[in-house]
C-alpha cells in the first residue's frame, strides 16, 4: 500500500496530471463561490468534456472540482448569509454574524484552515480504510453486490428529502430508465419505442444536466439580478482565523472524524454531517452562549466536517460501487463509461487509480485553501455578477455538454425532457439525486442480478450476507417511513 | 378537496410507469427480472403515496408552494408567488429553447454566439460594449475551443442539411 501511495504521488505530481488537478480546483472554487451551482451541478457540467480523457487524467480534474466546492461555499455563506451549497448551511449560523461584526476575514481564515485539515483527515481515513476494505470486499459476491446496489438507491432515496417514499419511487424510476435500450444480458431492445437513439439507452449526462444544471440556471434567471444582493466587504484578520483553528485542534479532529464516518454511510453526506458536528460543537463546549451569535467554533466545526465527508464518501464508491453522494454518482458514471467497475478491482488491479483519487483529494484541499486565502475578495465578487451574463455562457456549456455523448439531437430532447421533470420535482420537493443514482446503478444491478440467478438459482436469496443487507435495507425503509413523517410531515415542509 | 399541482407529477409518473410495465411481459425471460423486481414495487408505492396525498389533502389544506426541506438536493425558493413565477419561468424557458432552436437551425458555431448576443442585449439590457464582449467570449469558446481546438463533432444543423453539407 505504501509503495502504491509513493508511486501515485509520483504520478500526480507530473505536470500533466497536476495541471488538470489545478484546473479542477479552480473550477471547484468558482462553482463553490457561486450559490446554487455547487459540486453536483459543477461536475455535471464538466463531466461530458472529460469522457475523451483517460481516467487517470479525468479523475484529478473531477475530484479536484468536487472535493473543494465545500471549501469555497463558505465565502457566500459568510459574506451574504447564502450557502454556496447545501453543505454550507451551518456555517451561516456563526459565519454571517461574524461578518456583520466585521470579522469576515477571521471567519473565512478559520473556515479555510479547518476545511483543509478536515479534507486531509478524510484522506487519511480513506487511506487507512483500503487495507481493511480489501478483505471485506473480496468476501462479497454478485448477490451481495446486487443487494448493495439496491441499498444505495434506497438509502439515498429515503435520506435525501423529508419524503422517503417519494425518494424510493424516484430511485426506482431511475433504475427503470436505466433499463431502456439494449439489454446487457440478451441484447434485446427494451422500451426503445422504435427510436434508434434509445437503442444505447438514456445516458446519464443529458439527464444530470437536465434535472440539475438547466433547472438551477432557470431558477437563477427567474430570480433575476445577481446571485447575492449585497456587496461584500473586504476581509482582514485571516491570520487570526488560522490561529483560531489551530487553537481548537481537538475540535477539528473530532469533527473531521465524525464527518469522514458520515461520508462513509451512503446517502448521508455533508448536509447531515455539518449539523451533526455543529450540535456536537455546541454540546461539548463549556461556554456555549456565543454559538449562533458569531462564535468561530461554529464555523470551524462544520467546515472541518464537510471536507472530511467528501473523502469519506469515496470509500463506498470505490469499494462497493455505491456512490456516497450524488456528485460521486457522476464520477462513478465516468468509471463505468471507461470500463472500470468499482469493487474488488479498485483495491487490486486498479489500485493505482484509487491512489490517484486519494492524492487528488489531499492536494486539492491544500490548493483550495491556499487559493481561497489569497483570492477571497475576488471570489466573493462572482456572486455579484449579473446572472444573465453568467447564464449565457453556462447555458452554452450545458448544451454542448449534453450533445457530447452521442452527438445527436436525441440528447437535446432528453435534456429538455428531464429539465421539465427536474423543475417540477424541485418545485414539489421530490428529491432528484435518487433518479441519477438509480440510472447509474441500473446496468450494474442488472448484471449482478443476472449473475446471481445464473450462478446460484433461487439460493442467492439465502446467502447470509445477502440476508443481512436485505434486512438492513428493509429496516432503514421502515425506520424512515415510520419515523420521519411524524417529525417533518411527509406531506409538508418542516 | 382542492386540486394540488403536485398531482400532475404523480399522474405523469403513474402513466409513465404503466406504459413501461405494460411492455415488460413482451421481454425475454431474463430481461424481465430487473424491470419486474423494481417496477412493480415502485408503481405500488406511487399509488400508495398518491392515495395518501389525496386523503391528506381532504383533512388539511397545504399552503400554496409548500416544499419539503431537501437534504441532498437544493430546495426550491418558494418566496416568489406562483402568479409571478409562471411568467418568469416561461420567459426563462423560452430563452433556453431559443438557444436550442438557434443551434438546431444554424449550428453551434453560429447559433450559440447569436443567442448570447440577443439574450444579453434584450433580456439582460446590457450596453453594446458588454454584449459584444460576452458574445465574442462565447464565440471564442464554441468556435475556438470546441470546434477548432477540440475538433468537436456537432450534430448537423437544419441549414447544413438544406445546403447539403
Amino acid at each position: 500500500m505504501i509503495e502504491a501511495l509513493v508511486q501515485g504521488l509520483g504520478v500526480i505530481l507530473q505536470p500533466h496530471y497536476l495541471s488538470f488537478l489545478f484546473g479542477g480546483v479552480i473550477l471547484g472554487v468558482m462553482f463553490g463561490a457561486m450559490p446554487a451551482i455547487g459540486a453536483l451541478t459543477g461536475v455535471a457540467i464538466v463531466l461530458p468534456f472529460v469522457f475523451d480523457l483517460d481516467l487517470h487524467t479525468a479523475v484529478p480534474l473531477l475530484l479536484g472540482l468536487a472535493a473543494v466546492t465545500s471549501t469555497a461555499d463558505t465565502i457566500p455563506a459568510v459574506f451574504f448569509g447564502i450557502p454556496g451549497s447545501a453543505g454550507a448551511q451551518a456555517s451561516i449560523l456563526d459565519g454571517y454574524p461574524m461578518a456583520q461584526k466585521g470579522e469576515a476575514g477571521r471567519a473565512l481564515g478559520a473556515a479555510f484552515t479547518a476545511s483543509a485539515i478536515g479534507g486531509l483527515f478524510g484522506v487519511a481515513f480513506l487511506t487507512v480504510s483500503i487495507p481493511v476494505l480489501r478483505s471485506i470486499v473480496l468476501a462479497f459476491g454478485a448477490p451481495e453486490f446486487f443487494m448493495l446496489c439496491m441499498m444505495g438507491v434506497v438509502l439515498i432515496g429515503v435520506l435525501s428529502s423529508g419524503a422517503p417514499i417519494k425518494g424510493i419511487i424516484v430511485g426506482g424510476l431511475g433504475l427503470l430508465i436505466g433499463c431502456i435500450g439494449m439489454s446487457p444480458v440478451t441484447s434485446e431492445l427494451r422500451w426503445s419505442f422504435g427510436q434508434i437513439y434509445l437503442w444505447d439507452g438514456i445516458h446519464v449526462i443529458p439527464v444530470a444536466l437536465g434535472i440539475f444544471a438547466i433547472v438551477e440556471v432557470v431558477d437563477l434567471l427567474v430570480k433575476g439580478t445577481t446571485i447575492a444582493d449585497v456587496p461584500a466587504e473586504g476581509v482582514k484578520g485571516r491570520g487570526v482565523g488560522f490561529r483560531d483553528t489551530l487553537k481548537n485542534w481537538w475540535l477539528v479532529i473530532r469533527c473531521s472524524a465524525l464527518g469522514a464516518f458520515v461520508g462513509f454511510l451512503p446517502g448521508l453526506g455533508a448536509t447531515f454531517s455539518q449539523w451533526l458536528v455543529y450540535g456536537h460543537a455546541v454540546q461539548s463546549s463549556k461556554n456555549r452562549e456565543n454559538f449562533g451569535k458569531g462564535d468561530v467554533r461554529g464555523v470551524i466545526a462544520p467546515d472541518a466536517a464537510t471536507n472530511a465527508t467528501m473523502a469519506g464518501a469515496v470509500v463506498p464508491t470505490i469499494a462497493f460501487g455505491i456512490p456516497g453522494n450524488a456528485t460521486l454518482a457522476l464520477l462513478l458514471s465516468a468509471f463505468l463509461v471507461a470500463g472500470v467497475v468499482p469493487g474488488p478491482e479498485m483495491l487490486t488491479t486498479n489500485l493505482d487509480l484509487t491512489v490517484i483519487m486519494i492524492w487528488s483529494i489531499a492536494i486539492a484541499n491544500i490548493l483550495a485553501a491556499g487559493i481561497c486565502f489569497c483570492l477571497v475578495n475576488q471570489l466573493a465578487r462572482i456572486s455579484l455578477v449579473p446572472i444573465h451574463r453568467l447564464a449565457s455562457i453556462v447555458l452554452v456549456f450545458v448544451l454542448i455538454g449534453s450533445i457530447q455523448v452521442t452527438h445527436s439531437w436525441g440528447d437535446v430532447v432528453v435534456l429538455i425532457s428531464f429539465s421539465i421533470l427536474g423543475w417540477f420535482m424541485k418545485r414539489f420537493g421530490w428529491p432528484r439525486p435518487p433518479l441519477l443514482i438509480g440510472l447509474i446503478l441500473s446496468r450494474l444491478s442488472e448484471k449482478y442480478l443476472w449473475i446471481s440467478i445464473g450462478a446460484y438459482g433461487a439460493s442467492w436469496l439465502y446467502r447470509p450476507l445477502t440476508i443481512v443487507i436485505f434486512v438492513l435495507v428493509v429496516a432503514v425503509v421502515v425506520l424512515f417511513v415510520r419515523i420521519r413523517p411524524g417529525r417533518h410531515g411527509e406531506g409538508g415542509a418542516k | 378537496m382542492k386540486f394540488r399541482g403536485e398531482w400532475v407529477l404523480y399522474l405523469f409518473l403513474l402513466a409513465l410507469l404503466v406504459v413501461m410495465l405494460a411492455r415488460v411481459p413482451d421481454f425475454n425471460y431474463s430481461d424481465r427480472w430487473l424491470p419486474s423486481i423494481i417496477g412493480i414495487p415502485t408503481i405500488l408505492l406511487l399509488l400508495w403515496g398518491f392515495g395518501r396525498d389525496i386523503i391528506k389533502s381532504r383533512h388539511q389544506q397545504n399552503k400554496q408552494g409548500e416544499v419539503r426541506q431537501q437534504i441532498l438536493d437544493i430546495t426550491a425558493d418558494t418566496s416568489i408567488p406562483i402568479r409571478a413565477l409562471i411568467p418568469r419561468v416561461t420567459n426563462a424557458s423560452m430563452w433556453v429553447l431559443g438557444l436550442i432552436l438557434a443551434v438546431w437551425l444554424v449550428g453551434f458555431p453560429a447559433g450559440a454566439p447569436l443567442f448570447a448576443l440577443l439574450y444579453i442585449k434584450i433580456a439582460g439590457h446590457e450596453d453594446w460594449k458588454i454584449s459584444l464582449a460576452l458574445t465574442a467570449l462565447v464565440a471564442l469558446i464554441v468556435a475556438g475551443l470546441f470546434d477548432q481546438a477540440l475538433n468537436m463533432m456537432w450534430p448537423p444543423s437544419l441549414l447544413e442539411r438544406w445546403l447539403g453539407f
